[in-house]
């Protein structure tokens, strides 16, 4: 398996990543795309270390938690041979900070997915889409805060436009924190055709 | 992409078979396959939109060049992505240990760049504004 530094950081990731989205099957939305259990999910990720995929993405809603939870013990006894990277942001509860960018409910999020992945710290932590209504100084203060804590180690972004990456950039690097080293997308051809491409 | 480049951004893709789209088992004129997110409606909705044309002229320049490669459709797909600039990795998806196996193998070698620039004209797009009058001045080339 091939290795590439992702973006301008130091981190290196292999060419394939492997996408629990499948784990859990719980919502309509997600057992449209697997069903996949603890013993199924043990094996599956057999074979991608011994191919050497060891990148693992999931997000707080997959399956409402439950891919996390999936990949949490499907990695049990080896978090040190895998990478981990999820995401947060999109509505989790019916409360009124259960949504968002905001310091608030980064934080909670972040430590959900720890506890659901069984782990102490997320090695790519992703925000899953552009929060409008939370400042961006907030947001990427937080991320700063959950980098020094140690319970993330690198961030990116999802689903921004391309506006969207370029402002948050330009205010870690302002302000010295943390910048985006991936933005995640869909595949699209020709993204300079592409108003949303980033 | 633009961006990424200019800012030292890398991509990590999500999806890069669209959906279950370029798995070589949605063709024309074919009934979609029994087990697949495209039968879903509300995933159907929740995810982009392809016309059938753009799609299968897609499909049939994966089918020519995994016929000269002896490669799989998802294989050739996947290659392509990772030849795409700013790229650091793609994120494959798999239902079971076959489709898993299959994506695994989409690495360890490369297209040639006739193959490259074949599937980049079949899966090319119209530009949409302000690009298509960017790309007549010429000092601001279009970076990709």
């Amino acid at each position: 398996m091939d290795y590439r530094l992702l973006g301008g950081s130091g981190f290196s990731v292999p060419v394939l990543a492997f996408g629990t989205g499948t784990f859990g099957g719980k919502t309509e939305l997600f057992k449209a795309w697997g069903e996949t259990d603890v013993k199924e999910a043990t094996l599956l990720i057999d074979t991608c270390l011994e191919a050497g995929l060891t990148m693992f993405d999931s997000a707080d809603v997959y399956s409402d938690g439950a891919s996390e939870e999936v990949l949490g013990a499907a990695i049990r006894g080896r978090r040190d041979q895998v990478l981990i990277s999820t995401k947060a942001t999109f509505r989790r509860g019916a409360g009124p900070n259960d949504v968002g960018s905001s310091r608030f409910h980064l934080i909670n999020a972040v430590d959900g997915s720890l506890r659901r992945l069984g782990t102490d710290y997320i090695d790519l932590f992703q925000l899953h889409g552009f929060d409008a209504c939370t400042p961006i100084e907030e947001t990427l203060s937080a991320l700063d805060d959950l980098v020094r804590a140690g319970k993330i180690r690198y961030i990116g972004c999802s689903n921004f436009s391309g506006w969207h990456l370029m402002k948050s950039l330009a205010i870690s690097d302002k302000y010295g924190w943390p910048r985006y080293i991936a933005p995640i997308k869909p595949i699209t051809r020709s993204l300079a055709a592409n108003t949303n491409g980033n | 992409m633009p961006l990424s480049i200019d800012q030292k951004v890398g991509t990590v893709v999500w999806s890069p078979l669209g959906w279950g789209r370029l798995t070589g088992k949605v063709r024309r004129g074919q009934p979609l396959p029994e087990v697949t997110r495209q039968r879903s409606a509300l995933s159907h909705e929740m995810g982009p939109k392809v016309t059938d044309d753009y799609l299968f002229k897609v499909v049939d320049a994966l089918d020519e060049v995994a016929a000269e490669t002896g490669k799989s459709v998802p294989q050739i797909a996947i290659n392509w992505l990772l030849q795409r600039p700013t790229v650091a990795t793609v994120i494959i998806g798999a239902r079971n240990e076959q489709q898993l196996r299959d994506n695994l193998g989409a690495v360890g070698w490369n297209l040639t760049a006739d193959q490259v620039k074949k599937l980049d004209a079949a899966s090319a797009v119209p530009l949409v504004y302000p690009y298509w009058h960017q790309e007549k001045f010429d000092r601001n080339p279009l970076p990709i």
